[in-house]
């Protein structure tokens, strides 16, 4: 039972809380206090306060540059606690701070200084998160981080761009002594840890970035990401092999995984981005050797192969397989700028959310791909068929041409969306692409079309006008829609060159719906 | 039904699933076993129960936490956040609010101490020491040599 020390009465009503309380209450406001200082505030209140933070082992763990000059006195007053170690620059919000960065610098620039006090507690270490050029030369800092490291669970080492780190034939990979078994969060950019590391298994969280393996293999990579049942986000930056696969060469077309790709059930997010065109097999790869679970965000910044763009992602049964995550895909976005020979998509597994929520930011998206051609061939979208996307609800498709996507090749692309209902053009040159929509008895794409939309689309009006009437009880093969899927209901048509007022008489006179107006706010996504 | 019975003499006839948020009643429940006794709470006053028990009805169908919970809680990975209706219930004065903590130590009710000192806590985020004494009408009581020692033991060698 508690006992309250009456002589605590008169005292301010915090102070009649017991020591451990107020030690709690201690504990839970470091974990606020966004600005680290060098000794914490509660202990410059007062005499009591002061000795209930001396006893709080907790509010002693946080070793930065702006205390790492009485790191002894913290190492003593944390007694056993678990450490986190950081030596990064200031944060944005700390920018014009003179005095931390003043201090982040002088630690940079002799790590040996900090670290070697903190090297006998390798056991305690929860966290490490270094950044800084003082990274770029592994003997300045490596033979710091020998020690097994048996409490660590996060480790971030970071130097800043442009820098690249190549793998030496004598880059060592015995970090931690090997030894760092709680290990969950690592994040390298511009860092190289040789693959045959075991730092890399058990993980749940993975950043690779910067970095240019010249002996470890994709392969290894692989392999590594198969002792990681529980990842949850792998991040993949600027990441390239000068060898691909352990026993064959680059550019064989196998991936060493294809055949048993790794599970990667727990996986929330994969994001494989490359900024330069070293090596789009890394992401070619890394598709087609995991299977990714099926609420996975996938993102996606690659430089690929102008002529096939889509080549980067697996051949459909693959794409089946491996990316259920695409495969699960209601509503997608594909955007063409011909002239920067990129191509935009974004894609939600929900229908709706892509209309409702435009702002939500990319990063939420459950798709998103940017892919830069790497040369001068123009864009095209023939080959979009790759995803399998058999439960797409709704296609805008923005800025195709006919040099990006003929009538053929749309038909293919269409033959693969047996669910499509809505289908939408945005500032685009039609040519001849909206036949392969037309309700032939050889051809019937997209049975359950019911909506197309074309904005500010240049239209070849006897075109137009043909597809919509096949595509009603009027056509003549209509009882093919009948019989499979639905006729077109809704027509819009905003600011389309070639749709003139005898046009739109033609089409209003079929059994569908016409809008023609002003064009609803095209946003990024919407 | 239990009837708790506070300091000053106040009767709460309240039900069990609610009087059994308190692991201190759950379990002098147990032991006593079916009975119309009522339980006397010494350390706690009725305005300060009425407002623990308003918390307990509103979390009664909530699963307790288990001691494996709380053995595993790790204090490396606690947060301060605090649920919409905890942020306006414990929106009280400071006599009340450290009542109200007191009484959940006492009373053994973990989530509505943690509710408590995140409240705290998020008081004190951001301040300096004298916008805290200020805050909770602490007097600063360090001689101006123990200030001048604290002061040095944080002076950097660069700052010099």
């Amino acid at each position: 039972m508690q006992v309250i020390d009456t002589t605590r009465l008169s005292a301010p009503f915090i102070n009649r809380l017991p020591t451990e309380i107020i030690a709690y209450i201690f504990e839970l406001s470091q974990l606020v206090s966004s600005n680290s200082s060098e000794t914490p505030d509660v202990a410059l209140v007062s005499r009591l306060w002061r000795d209930i933070a001396l006893g709080t082992a907790t509010l002693w763990t946080k070793i930065d540059a702006t205390n790492a000059h009485r790191t002894s006195v913290y190492l003593e007053r944390s007694r056993d606690a678990l450490l986190d170690i950081e030596l990064v620059p200031p944060r944005a919000a700390s920018i014009g701070d003179e005095v931390e960065s003043k201090r982040y610098r002088a630690h940079a620039a002799k790590f040996h200084g900090f670290i070697e006090p903190l090297q006998l507690h390798a056991n305690r270490w929860a966290s490490l998160a270094l950044k800084g050029n003082f990274l770029i030369y592994a003997s300045a800092w490596r033979e710091h981080l020998s020690l097994p490291a048996p409490s660590l669970e996060r480790f971030s080492a970071e130097v800043g761009p442009p820098f690249a780190a190549i793998e030496q034939k004598d880059t060592p990979s015995d970090l931690f002594g090997g030894r760092a078994p709680r290990l969950r969060h690592l994040a390298l950019t511009g860092v190289c840890v040789p693959l045959t590391s075991p730092i890399y298994t058990g993980l749940t969280y993975l950043r690779l970035g910067a970095v240019h393996f010249t002996h470890s293999s994709l392969h290894a990579l692989f392999r590594n990401l198969s002792l990681c049942s529980d990842m949850e986000q792998l991040i993949l930056s600027d990441v390239s092999f000068e060898t691909d696969f352990d026993s064959s060469g680059p550019g064989t077309a196998q991936s060493p995984c294809e055949t048993d790709p790794v599970p990667m059930a727990r996986l929330q997010l994969l994001d494989v981005s490359q900024r330069l065109p070293l090596d789009i097999g890394v992401a070619r790869s890394v598709l087609s050797s995991l299977r990714l679970a099926p609420t996975s965000r996938l993102r996606m910044s690659v430089i690929v192969d102008g002529a096939d763009p889509f080549a980067v992602f697996p051949s459909a049964p693959h794409t089946t397989d491996n990316l259920p995550n695409i495969r699960g895909l209601r509503s997608l976005t594909v955007s063409l700028d011909d002239y920067s020979h990129r191509i935009e998509i974004h894609g939600e597994r929900d229908a709706t959310r892509m209309r409702t929520s435009a702002a939500k930011s990319d990063r939420e998206s459950d798709f998103r791909a940017d892919l830069l051609s790497s040369d001068f061939v123009p864009a095209s979208l023939a080959s979009m068929s790759r995803l399998a996307l058999p439960l797409l609800e709704s296609l805008v498709l923005s800025g195709i041409s006919p040099r990006t996507l003929d009538t053929a090749a749309f038909t293919q692309v269409l033959a693969a969306l047996p669910a499509l209902k809505s289908l939408t053009f945005r500032s685009s040159h039609m040519g001849g692409v909206l036949a392969a929509l037309l309700v032939m008895p050889s051809s019937l794409v997209c049975p359950r079309l019911e909506s197309i939309e074309m904005q500010e689309c240049d239209v070849d009006p006897v075109n137009l006008v043909e597809v919509v009437t096949s595509r009603t009880v009027l056509g003549r093969y209509s009882e093919l829609l009948r019989g499979n899927g639905s006729c077109l209901r809704t027509l819009s048509v905003v600011r389309c060159s070639g749709v003139r007022a005898k046009t739109l008489e033609a089409l209003r006179a079929l059994p569908v719906d016409i809008q023609e107006g002003i064009p609803k706010k095209v946003t990024r996504g919407s | 039904m239990v009837n708790l019975v506070t300091s000053d003499n106040e009767s709460f006839t309240v039900e069990k699933a609610v009087a059994s948020r308190s692991v201190l009643i759950k379990n002098m429940l147990e032991d006593v076993g079916e009975s119309d006794q009522p339980i006397p709470l010494p350390n706690v006053t009725a305005s300060v129960l009425k407002k623990v028990l308003e918390y307990c009805d509103h979390h009664k169908n909530e699963p307790m936490p288990t001691s494996e919970d709380l053995a595993a809680e790790d204090t490396r990975k606690r947060t301060t956040d605090i649920g919409e209706w905890d942020q306006k219930f414990i929106q009280v004065d400071q006599e009340m609010l450290f009542e109200i903590i007191l009484a959940a130590n006492y009373l053994d009710i973990k989530p509505l101490l943690d509710v408590g000192c995140k409240t705290v806590a998020n008081m004190i985020k951001g301040k300096t020491p004298e916008e805290i004494r200020k805050l909770f009408n602490i007097v600063n009581d360090f001689t101006p040599e123990e200030e001048a020692q604290i002061k040095k033991e944080n002076e950097w060698a660069e700052d010099r």
